[in-house]
């Protein structure tokens, strides 16, 4: 399986993705990255190191450069959208990955109320909103303003 | 990915593209004429499912989420002056997969996920994933003018 080792800029990282085929993402502590090429799913790995700030940004928008190009498909499940692996890993990054999902959210609104749902435990979502994916996005950057993370 | 590649029964010239990619809605709202349709999920309502039906994958329950917009079962896929159709996809496990909408003229139109509306034929978009499996099913309802 080919390595390529990048230092850790962002834009780099996401040019790799683009090119597809980016399947194992490795980061480490002081900034250098590692993504590994295969198409085995057994082989997607993250590691656990503690990351500084600047490695959850990247983490992050690797992970939602991947869910987007790799739910960007004919199928129109939303559970497809929201268990994909990637989604499911930025959920899993906790509480941390709240303002950079609001941030993303406020960027472009997307399918981003099943992990904020998930992270905080609120649901901010009038009922008339549900499946209005703007209105839905609405709501939670209003809640993201109200809580100080926008 | 390519459409030849997720539904290789398409026929290039049969098929033509009808809108840009919209992250926004679904199939299943765009067939249903109400774009906050969705797709059934269990918790807290972040789609909107209607009251009526139960928030299952099944077909029975597509049917009944389908009638609360006007839709009643019918039999066949002919075209029918006045009359608008719907097609429910299922895969090999009887799992709702899509659903497609007739067009005045015969054809029909699909939101393909997030990706764009497409017209087809019908059965050009059946097949093993990533198609839409079969037909199970034909619902229709007075065409609104």
């Amino acid at each position: 399986m080919p390595e390529v080792l990048i230092s850790s800029t962002q834009s780099a990282i996401v040019a790799g993705v683009t090119t597809g085929h980016v399947r194992l993402l490795h980061f480490r502590t002081g900034g250098a990255i590692s993504l590994m090429t295969g198409e085995d799913e057994a082989d997607r790995d993250v590691s656990l190191h503690a990351p500084d700030t600047d490695d959850l940004a990247i983490r992050f928008g690797v992970l939602v450069k991947i869910w987007r190009e790799e739910t960007t498909t004919p199928s129109s499940s939303y559970i497809d959208i929201v268990m994909h692996w990637a989604y499911q890993r930025i959920i899993g990054m906790g509480a941390v990955a709240v303002p950079m999902i609001l941030a993303e959210l406020r960027r472009e609104p997307d399918h981003w109320g099943w992990a904020l749902e998930a992270i905080t435990g609120d649901h901010p979502i009038p009922p008339e909103a549900a499946g209005d994916v703007e209105a839905i996005a609405a709501a939670w950057l209003a809640w993201g303003d109200a809580h100080g993370l926008l | 990915m390519h459409l030849m590649v997720a539904f290789p029964q398409i026929v290039d010239a049969d098929c033509h593209q009808t809108s840009p990619q919209d992250r926004l809605y679904n199939c299943i709202g765009y067939a249903a004429g109400r774009r906050q349709f969705w797709w059934p999920i269990p918790g807290p309502p972040l789609t909107f499912w209607p009251i009526t039906a139960p928030r299952v994958l099944t077909v029975a329950a597509f049917v009944t989420a389908f009638a609360s917009v006007g839709y009643q079962p019918c039999d066949n896929e002919g075209l029918e002056d006045g009359i608008e159709k719907i097609a429910l996809f299922v895969d090999g496990n009887g799992i709702p997969t899509h659903a497609a909408k007739q067009l005045p003229d015969g054809m029909w139109s699909s939101k393909l996920g997030k990706l764009e509306d497409i017209t087809h034929p019908l059965r050009q978009v059946e097949g093993p994933p990533p198609s839409y499996g079969i037909v199970a099913c034909f619902m229709s309802r007075p065409r609104k003018p």
